[in-house]
């Protein structure tokens, strides 16, 4: 895809004590978050310094700023424990490898939850198959619930649920 | 000096050029100017991130699959291997007819049994221990609009133990 700087937001991280001050930016590649500074997913990109820095920070519940595309920004956190993916990206016109973060919050992890379920795409067929694995629910791809659309396929057989394709959404 | 930093902080002060000008300073030809980006080669980046592990092992976390199996096995299956891959959720679908006719759906729920506290080695040492275990659960709903649900359910609100553990199927006609 073309004119990803678009697409890509900033992730900043400060911080100040009384010898030393660090101060982060990386590119970030994908946010889920919620009002009142809650951050639940976060994806991003630098060099390995930088990346370990992050992972502490983000690993001891330090709280960040996040800069949206269109340069909004927000200073949130990912709460106690978060999930951490560590991952690395080669480029051939780079000797050394990129590094790849991906952090989850405890929240968006939890498949246990009873009440609040997040989810990290709005596409139906995402939250639909979300929804029927989570809650263990007895239904088809084709069913919708708002449309009443209930209808029992004419043979017997397995339920053929369609691979999920997780696509980037700027909001 | 002065004049040219006022200006540069009010440009409305530069008056406009016109043909009453008394120098004229003639600019050069040059080649037409490139422009060089010398940050991270984004357009690739993003394509790659696709790829990424950190990416793909977030994604098993995050997105909820709906478990697939087909094949033909060699030899017919006993009851033991379908109830494995019953339970597994590898049979979900139709099954059944008339009254009978029938989708189901099996998943696994992990359960985590109330902690237990041990007094470690150390003075004021405190252990503390959690019980985690996988139940099954099934949910049917028939054609006729019976829904039955096959699940572990709590005992008078206690936390559910594994001694005291209430299979029920529970009856509605919600659909």
């Amino acid at each position: 895809m073309k004119n990803a700087h678009e697409r890509f937001g900033k992730l900043v991280y400060v911080r100040r004590t009384e010898k030393t001050a660090t101060n982060i930016r990386l590119h970030l590649d994908a946010f889920v978050g919620e009002e009142r500074g809650k951050a639940h997913l976060a994806s991003v990109i630098g060099g390995d310094v930088e990346i370990g820095a992050i992972a502490a920070a983000l690993a001891n519940g330090d709280m960040f700023t996040v800069i949206d595309p269109t340069g909004v920004e927000s200073v949130v956190g990912l709460g106690e424990k978060p999930l951490l993916f560590r991952g690395s990206i080669v480029l051939a016109e780079r000797k050394r490898p990129l590094r790849h973060l991906v952090a989850c919050s405890q929240e968006l992890a939890d498949t246990s939850s009873d009440g609040k379920l997040l989810l990290i795409s709005n596409e139906s067929t995402f939250i639909w198959s979300s929804l029927v694995s989570h809650y263990g629910l007895s239904a088809t791809p084709d069913w919708g619930v708002r449309t009443r659309n209930l209808v029992f396929p004419p043979e017997n057989g397995p339920v053929e649920w369609p691979p999920i394709q997780l696509a980037k959404h700027i909001s | 000096m002065d004049a040219l930093l006022r200006s540069g902080y009010q440009p409305s002060l530069i008056p406009p050029l016109n043909q009453d000008v008394a120098e004229r300073y003639i600019i050069p030809p040059s080649p037409p100017a490139s422009i060089h980006y010398t940050g991270l080669p984004l357009d690739q980046i993003e394509d790659a991130i696709e790829r990424s592990v950190a990416m793909q092992n977030a994604r098993r976390v995050l997105v909820r699959k709906q478990q697939k199996m087909s094949g033909r096995p060699v030899t017919p299956l006993h009851k033991g291997h379908v109830g494995l891959l019953a339970c597994s959720g590898m049979l979900n679908g139709f099954f059944g007819e008339g009254d009978d006719r029938h989708i189901a759906h099996w998943r696994a729920v992990k359960h985590v049994d109330g902690e237990f506290n041990e007094e470690g080695e150390e003075v004021g040492e405190t252990i503390i221990r959690k019980r985690e275990r996988f139940s099954h659960e099934l949910t049917l709903a028939f054609e006729n609009g019976r829904i039955l649900e096959l699940k572990e359910t709590k005992e008078n609100g206690r936390n559910s133990s594994h001694e005291g553990v209430t299979h029920q199927l529970e009856h509605s006609s919600a659909m």
